[in-house]
C-alpha cells in the first residue's frame, strides 16, 4: 500500500515535469538550446549529489560512474534515489521530438506506444534496461499532452481517470508469477491515480495562494535529503520511537528544507553571475 | 504568475514533503515494524 502511494507520488512528479516543460516550451525551440538549458539547470547540482552519495557510501564506485554519464537507466544498476534524475534526463532527450508531434494526437500516442513496445523488447532482450524508465514514460507524455490540450479534454478527463482507476484496480488484483509483469499490471492504477490527483489540484486552482518556496527547493531537497538525513542521524538519534519521529520531523526536515533552499539560491545566483541563463 | 502553475507548485511541494519527510520517517524509525508491514 505505502509503496503504491510512493509510486503514485513519483508518478505525479513525472507528470508535473512533463506538464511544466510543455508549458514553458510552447513555441518552437531549438533542440540544442532546450537540452543546454535543461542540462545547466540539472546536471551540475546532480553531479554534486552523486559525489556526496558516493562519499556517504550510498552508492558504490561503478554505480557512481554510470550515474555521472547518465546511462544508469540502460546499463544498471541505477543509483539509489538519484535514479529519478537519470530517468528524467532520458525523457528530456526525447522531449523536443515529442513536442514537435504533440499537435497531432494520433501520431503522438502512436509514437509513445511504439517507444514503449521498443523499450519492452529491449528489456526482454537485454534485461539491463531499468523498468522504471518504461513505467514512468507514459506519465511524462501525459503531462506534455495536458500542457498542450488542457487537463480536461474530450477523451482524457476525470471520467476516463475514474474508469482507468477501476480497470487498474482490477488488473492490480490479478496474481501473476512474474515480478516484472506484476509491476506492469500496477501501471494503469498508478497512472490513473496520479492523473486524478493532478486533475483535482488543477481544477481547484483558485483555492491556492502563491507559495513557492518548497517547490523552489524541491529539486535540491530530492537530491540531498538522503545524505543530510544520514549525517544528522549519525550526529544524534533518539532511542525512543516518538522522539525519533519528532526529531526527524521537527529538526531534520526543516534543516533539509533550509539547506536545499540555500543551495538552489546560491546556484541560481551563480548562474546569473556567470550569465549562463 | 498563472494560477494554474501555483496549484502545480502546491502539488509538487506536497509530493516532495511526502517523499522527503513522510517516507523517510517510516524508513528510519521502526514505524513499519510497529505497524507490522
Amino acid at each position: 500500500m505505502l509503496t503504491n502511494i510512493t509510486t503514485i507520488v513519483l508518478g505525479i512528479f513525472v507528470l508535473i515535469s512533463g506538464f511544466l516543460l510543455g508549458n514553458s516550451n510552447k513555441s518552437k525551440m531549438k533542440y540544442s538550446s532546450f537540452l543546454r538549458k535543461r542540462f545547466i539547470r540539472i546536471y551540475p547540482l546532480y553531479v554534486i549529489a552523486v559525489i556526496i552519495f558516493y562519499i556517504f557510501n550510498v552508492n558504490n564506485y561503478f554505480v557512481t560512474i554510470k550515474s555521472l554519464f547518465l546511462i544508469s537507466m540502460f546499463i544498471g544498476p541505477a543509483p539509489f534515489t538519484l535514479w529519478f534524475i537519470t530517468m528524467i534526463m532520458v525523457f528530456y532527450l526525447v522531449t523536443p521530438l515529442l513536442l514537435s508531434i504533440v499537435g497531432n494526437k494520433l501520431k503522438f500516442w502512436l509514437f509513445i506506444f511504439f517507444i514503449l513496445i521498443f523499450e519492452v523488447i529491449l528489456f526482454i532482450l537485454f534485461r539491463e534496461i531499468d523498468l522504471r524508465v518504461v513505467f514512468y514514460f507514459p506519465f511524462y507524455c501525459l503531462g506534455l499532452y495536458c500542457s498542450k490540450y488542457e487537463v480536461k479534454t474530450k477523451i482524457i478527463n476525470f471520467y476516463l481517470g475514474v474508469v482507468g482507476l477501476a480497470i487498474g484496480l482490477f488488473l492490480n488484483n490479478i496474481i501473476v508469477d512474474s515480478w516484472t509483469l506484476t509491476q506492469f499490471l500496477k501501471g494503469p492504477m498508478i497512472l490513473a491515480s496520479s492523473y486524478i490527483i493532478f486533475y483535482i489540484f488543477l481544477y481547484n486552482e483558485g483555492r491556492f495562494i502563491k507559495l513557492s518556496v518548497i517547490s523552489y527547493s524541491a529539486f535540491c531537497m530530492y537530491l540531498f535529503h538522503r545524505p543530510i538525513y544520514s549525517f544528522l542521524i549519525n550526529i544524534y538519534f533518539p532511542d525512543e520511537f516518538y522522539f525519533q519521529f519528532l526529531y526527524l520531523l521537527v529538526v531534520c526536515f526543516p534543516i533539509i528544507f533550509i539547506f536545499s533552499f540555500l543551495i538552489q539560491k546560491i546556484y541560481d545566483y551563480m548562474l546569473i553571475k556567470i550569465n549562463w541563463n | 504568475m498563472n494560477k494554474r502553475l501555483i496549484s502545480v507548485e502546491y502539488l509538487k511541494a506536497f509530493s516532495m514533503i511526502y517523499i522527503v519527510a513522510f517516507w523517510h520517517l517510516l524508513d528510519y524509525t521502526s514505524f513499519l515494524t510497529l505497524l507490522d508491514i
